[in-house]
């Protein structure tokens, strides 16, 4: 038995895959913020009672992002290098909301008065020019103790070169007190840029202490429930990491929950053999979206809690998920202009769209779905709430159909079509924003609201296939199934290629995959087999950024033949990415970086029964007037996902229901159910 | 939520359209702009464009009024727009076809240096010509002399008049061949060539995309609406400032060439009835060294400081939102400059203008406006490091860590934010000491906030920084710094920040100061130090007022001194043996006595010096 448990904003979903079976129970209940770990054990025990047969728990929290957007951390102390005590506030000065006369910049975690600096300091080539100051260092510790200071953050200059003084400085700091939280930057990143860095560790030593505790008390706590496996923590890379290492690495977690949908897609294009896929899931108040390409997701270049503006810099190897703040829960809204817009903000779980009648009274997406008949208020969430579409009518009269002299079909619509647009946007951020052609992808809906919207957006985008998973509703505690342990490593070396030596740059390889072996080894969990990937970020010489190059297992050990290789696997993508290279300039290797992943045995997906070109008599729910974007109300047929069987085949105007989410099949377009019983939706021409 | 205004606006081709149609409209054009944005840093050849994103994409209506621009540097608000018109003005709308690409660098034209060329592509859809595609970069040369203040445009480099270097798509390879010529880095200038042109093509295409959707007429109408809903919620914020003349004045240290002459800038702004005229006649005439830029650049200050007061978050930037406002700027002014002054240093001079306005509006919308910021790059730099053993010059772009950040002014209700690029600069990064220290023969000792470099204030201004950097080899140095001599303002009470300031601090210990921050190429030792320190910005309303706990916050963090807590702030502070307190007493009796005695003084009062005397070194 695999369990895997992803806490969220509202829900906390359970995912349990029991491999005798083949089966997928799941779960879904309200978080529990003041007891989170309860949450989760409740939640298990929902799909699976008898904890002793499971083998491993697999877990996703956004307690490490909220605990930092909500600025509940530990006391927090930031020791570093004499000089350079304002790096972190100072930060990297740009400016991008620039007519904002009140903008604000990053509010850094650990405020100036516990910044301290220290008389040490190492060049970029790795040569101490100040050595070490041990007597100020214990006068330090001991001051920091003395503050009542819980977490301490260690960062000095070119610490990815030369890592012995924050070494040294950590255990100066645990002998001082063993009750320190103590994080040092080069544990958690091994490159260039100190504020970036410095960002980082600040943050996992702000989070670190009650993220630590939080994961102790969860396996203790699982352990008395007689679980007797291993608990794995899902990262923001889209892999697995153990406790012990999760523990000392809070800040990988950040973005565990999106990640997991990210990897079920992975999987999914394995499993039906597609080669580019871009992922769309629409919540409640945001809609995210993810490439994949030949099996590999990409990495965000930079990642940024609380949004690029002010929010505070992670170097961390995070999933690139392009986010809009467009969910079910999203307002629209008239401006001073008379403009109408649609979100950001969102009427959240309380008091919800006015539909849920709990007191909202302005008009959501949620609502206009209601109002156009795309969802059945007696059916949501099956049947577990029932909707008030009298209450969803009145707040889109009183927000927008009096205010704009539109009819109500209209409103709702045009709502929807503002949307559309919208979540548009965030495909086209990870695709044209990229240089890919979304026409290329085959986009896959889940999340509540996203088998609901993803043939209008693909249409947007001229995107020909759309599928729908099973259980989309739950699928990013269903992909989280199907993690790997992955360990991401890195190392500046700041090289000219024409003078690095292939054996010298063998050599750094083997031992990030030494290290990264090790890695994976300690975290206990038995793995299929360890597969690594070389990777080097290069740049032409005199340029700033690098581009990350994928690199083959080995080169060709003569120095002359291994630099020509790797120069013209950098021209390459540099030309792939910024469609120019330059085979005559000389290049630096900055970055080297190594994953290392521990592959696990992936659930096997159960087929369904099959049947004919018509879907059973079962699976018809009669037909209900729908509004769909050209044709206006029109008579669309409602089907019941979980009596649909492989090879069924629905033309639109439909409407497939299933407990967490509705997929709607507009006319023109034709569904399929394949044999895994996943929704292939192909998309007429958009108008 | 305020009831609208009429929703639906009838096209001039009969159809209507709906709030919701111009939504969906809105949100394609800045996808447009944000992909044309990304496609253009994603090819440019230079760092300029892709890293200090010295460059702007837009989209444009038929006449040439901005659709929606995707801008780099905030000052470029209007220089787009302008140039289109030009181009529209000159070949005539009937002599522009599909495939043609239009090309200028003049001067007079986009208001700039020459480095910045502007490529315009037209938008065709059913026959008609219904918008254009434009973008402009920074070229990392275009020839000129190197080095010293240039005095005229000619020695600045190529000048390329309104030219169609593609025609109906056929490329004109004789003039891609002159340009070619006349640049020093001949391969980088022609691939930001290809990547502008990659940029306007991305965005015609996408366009003509959107067109063939919605249909010309919907599209106009859709974009009418646009403007209009921009238009009402400008008109709304300018109908909540009090009609009246507003005045204001400030100054430039000097041109460069005469070193200390001031120049002044004075601003005029009229609010009437909705209604606001910005009159720059009042700044200096054009001088001789390259600080001058042209009417376009002029009009986007006004533009910049119109947008920041009316519709701050307000995207897409369109036309609309600029309808209320009235730019006076006759010809021949520092930022009106004609022919041939020079611009090499165009950017210094617009930001004061500004500030300059925002200080003028101070009184009548305090809660609209920010008070003086540091308003310059602070480019002090060693351009050049030297081979020991050769003695050959490297002059290349490894500078060293440059763009300190300094403060930027507060509001009537927050502090300033501290070590943020000026108003010239957007989303423009610093050089980290670490990849700054990886890439050229340098040590920095230092990247710190200056201590009291904010102006003090009921709300304080943000801190500048210093950042000291020592050479590992021989290197020359030169600075065109500004705005030494004229200090950040403070409003309405509010106090000056710290001026910007550069020094060299030999290997011996020795500082040099200059009587500005114009300083002609020096050369500077292995081992000797340069300064670069960045301006504060000023306080808005006065310091007694200042919650005395927010005052031993800032002691206590260190942006403020105890003696200016006491002296600015008027905030008596007792060391106790963990910090500091307050004395409530003595700062009831100190704040009364000041209050008394220099509020009427208060604005006259030079900024708060950093260092002791014996710091301040030999002025050269």
């Amino acid at each position: 038995m695999r369990v895997a448990a992803d806490i969220g904003g509202t829900f906390t979903d359970v995912a349990a895959y029991d491999e005798t079976t083949g089966e997928i129970l799941l779960s879904k209940t309200l978080s529990t913020p003041r007891a989170l770990e309860q949450g989760v054990r409740e939640g298990i025990t929902r799909t699976t009672p008898d904890l002793t047969g499971i083998d491993s728990v697999i877990h996703g929290s956004t307690l490490v992002i909220n605990a930092i957007i909500e600025r509940q951390g530990a006391r927090t102390a930031l020791v570093t290098t004499k000089g350079f005590r304002d790096v972190y506030e100072i930060g990297r000065i740009n400016r991008p909301d620039s007519f904002n006369p009140r903008f604000r910049k990053h509010r850094p975690l650990v405020p100036r008065e516990m910044v301290y600096e220290l008389d040490e300091r190492v060049l970029a080539d790795g040569t101490v020019r100040a050595p070490f100051d041990e007597a100020e260092a214990r006068r330090l510790a001991s001051l920091l103790v003395e503050e009542g200071v819980e977490a301490v953050a260690v960062v000095f200059l070119h610490a990815y070169r030369y890592p012995d003084h924050e070494t040294r400085m950590a255990e100066i700091l645990r002998e001082a007190s063993p009750d320190l939280y103590v994080s040092v930057s080069h544990e958690l990143s091994r490159e260039y840029r100190e504020y970036e860095r410095t960002s980082t560790t600040a943050a996992n030593a702000y989070v670190g202490r009650r993220v630590s505790d939080y994961l102790a008390s969860l396996q203790s706590g699982l352990r008395g429930d007689g679980f007797g496996g291993s608990l794995l923590i899902m990262q923001s890379n889209g892999g697995l990491t153990d406790l012990q290492n999760a523990r000392r690495q809070c800040v990988q977690m950040m973005e565990s929950g999106p990640a997991g949908g990210v990897v079920g897609t992975m999987a999914l294009c394995e499993l039906l053999d597609i080669d580019s896929a871009v992922s769309f899931d629409m919540g409640g108040t945001t809609a995210k979206s993810c490439v994949i390409r030949r099996g590999e997701p990409s990495f965000s270049p930079d990642y940024f809690v609380g949004g690029y503006n002010e929010g505070l810099v992670m170097r961390i190897p995070v999933l690139e998920i392009v986010e809009v703040g467009t969910g079910g829960g999203s307002i629209a809204w008239l401006d001073d202009g008379g403009g109408l817009h649609v979100g950001p903000r969102s009427s959240g779980a309380e008091p919800g769209p006015a539909c849920y009648g709990r007191g909202g009274l302005e008009p959501t997406i949620t609502d206009a779905n209601v109002a156009l008949g795309r969802l059945d208020p007696k059916r949501f969430l099956g049947g577990e709430m029932v909707l008030d579409p009298e209450a969803a009518r009145a707040a889109l009269r009183h927000r927008v159909v009096e205010p704009l002299g539109v009819d109500l079909e209209r409103a709702a619509s045009g709502m929807l079509e503002v949307a559309t647009a919208q979540m548009a946007n965030a495909v086209r951020g990870v695709t044209l924003q990229r240089g890919l052609d979304p026409r290329d992808f085959t986009l896959f809906a889940f999340g509540g609201g996203g088998p609901l919207h993803a043939a209008a957006v693909a249409k947007e985008l001229s995107i020909s296939t759309v599928v729908v998973p099973v259980s989309p509703g739950h699928f990013s505690a269903v992909g989280m199934l199907m993690a790997d342990l992955r360990r991401d490593l890195a190392q500046t070396l700041f090289r000219r290629l024409a003078s690095l030596p292939m054996a010298e740059l063998e050599q750094e390889f083997s031992r990030l995959e030494h290290e990264g072996r090790g890695a994976l080894e300690r975290s206990g969990i038995a793995t299929d087999r360890v597969v690594f990937e070389r990777a080097a970020d290069m740049r032409y010489v005199g340029q700033e950024h690098s581009v990350t190059v994928r690199l083959p297992a080995s080169f060709d050990p003569d120095d002359d033949v291994g630099r020509k290789e790797l120069k013209h696997l950098f021209d390459e993508a540099h030309e792939q990415r910024y469609s120019h290279s330059a085979e005559e300039q000389p290049a630096d290797v900055v970055t080297l970086r190594l994953s290392a992943i521990g592959r696990l045995a992936k659930p096997v997906l159960a087929e369904i029964e099959r049947g004919s070109a018509t879907p059973p008599a079962s699976s018809e729910r009669g037909e209900r007037s729908v509004v769909f974007p050209l044709s206006g109300a029109t008579p669309a047929r409602v089907l019941a996902r979980e009596a649909l069987l492989a090879g069924n085949l629905v033309e639109g105007p439909a409407v497939i229901e299933e407990t967490a989410s509705t997929t709607v099949v507009e006319p023109g377009d034709s569904l399929e159910v394949d044999r895994y019983g996943h929704l292939v939706i192909h998309l007429g021409a958009r108008r | 939520m305020t009831s609208a205004p009429a929703a639906e606006t009838s096209a001039p081709g009969g159809g209507t359209v709906d709030a919701f149609t111009a939504e969906v409209i809105r949100a394609g054009l800045m996808a447009i702009t944000g992909e044309m944005k990304t496609n253009l840093m994603r090819t440019a050849y230079n760092q300029i464009i892709y890293e200090a994103e010295d460059f702007t994409v837009g989209l444009f209506d038929e006449n040439g009024g901005t659709l929606s621009i995707g801008l780099g540097l905030p000052m470029f608000i209007r220089g787009l727009s302008d140039c289109v018109k030009a181009k529209i003005e000159h070949w005539g709308r009937g002599g522009i076809f599909p495939g043609d690409v239009l090309l200028t660098n003049d001067p007079e034209v986009m208001g700039s240096h020459l480095n910045h060329l502007i490529f315009t592509t037209p938008v065709f859809n059913d026959g008609e010509l219904v918008a254009f595609s434009s973008s402009m970069a920074h070229w990392i040369d275009v020839g000129g002399v190197l080095g010293g203040v240039t005095q005229d445009i000619y020695s600045e480099g190529l000048q390329l008049p309104f030219v169609k270097i593609f025609e109906r798509g056929e490329e004109k390879r004789e003039l891609t061949a002159l340009i070619r010529m006349n640049c020093r880095a001949p391969e980088r200038a022609m691939g930001d060539l290809r990547a502008q042109l990659a940029a306007i093509r991305t965005g015609q295409r996408r366009l003509a995309d959107l067109l063939a959707r919605y249909g010309n007429a919907a599209f106009r109408s859709s974009v009418a609406l646009l403007f209009d809903q921009s238009e009402r919620r400008a008109v709304a914020a300018v109908e909540s400032i009090p009609d009246g003349i507003y005045e204001a004045e400030s100054y430039m240290d000097d041109d460069g060439v005469v070193v200390g002459k001031h120049i002044p800038i004075a601003v005029r702004v009229e609010v009437r009835c909705g209604e606001m005229t910005i009159d720059l006649s009042g700044c200096a005439p054009q001088v001789a060294g390259y600080f001058n830029s042209g009417p376009t650049a002029g009009r986007s200050a006004a533009e910049v400081a119109f947008k920041f007061v009316t519709t701050p978050t307000l995207y897409p930037i369109n036309d609309g939102a600029f309808r209320p406002l009235r730019i006076v700027l006759p010809p021949g002014r520092i930022i009106s400059a004609t022919k041939p002054s020079a611009m090499r240093v165009w950017m210094t001079v617009p930001m004061t203008v500004v500030d300059t306005i925002f200080k003028a509006l101070a009184p009548a919308c305090p809660e609209r406006v920010l008070a003086g910021h540091h308003a310059d790059l602070i480019s002090g730099v060693a351009f050049g490091f030297i081979n020991p053993a050769t003695g050959a010059l490297h002059a290349g772009t490894s500078r060293g860590i440059s763009l300190p950040g300094g403060g930027f002014g507060a509001t009537s209700g927050s502090d300033g934010m501290s070590a943020t690029v000026c108003l010239n600069d957007g989303d423009t990064h610093n050089t980290p000491v670490e990849a700054g220290e990886a890439k050229a023969p340098v040590v920095v000792i230092r990247r710190a906030l200056r201590v009291d470099s904010g102006g003090p204030g009921r709300y304080r201004g943000g801190l500048g920084v210093v950042q000291e950097q020592e050479t590992l080899v021989p290197a020359l140095y030169e600075s065109h710094v500004e705005r030494t001599n004229c200090a950040p303002w403070g409003l309405l009470g509010g106090r000056p920040g710290m001026a910007n300031r550069v020094g060299i601090v030999r290997a011996d210990g020795t500082i040099e100061r200059f009587r500005s921050g114009k300083v002609a190429p020096l050369r500077l030792e292995a081992g000797d130090r340069w300064l670069s320190e960045a301006g504060g910005a000023g306080g808005f309303y006065s310091p007694l007022e200042r919650d005395p706990e927010l005052v031993l916050a800032d002691v206590r963090a260190g942006y403020v001194s105890p003696a200016s807590a006491e002296r600015d702030y008027g905030v008596v502070l007792r060391r106790q043996e963990r910090g500091y307190e307050i004395d409530p007493r003595a700062t009831v009796e100190l704040r009364e006595r000041l209050a008394a005695e220099e509020r009427p003084a208060a604005e006259e009062r030079p900024a708060a010096e950093e260092r002791p005397a014996a710091e301040e070194g030999v002025e050269r």
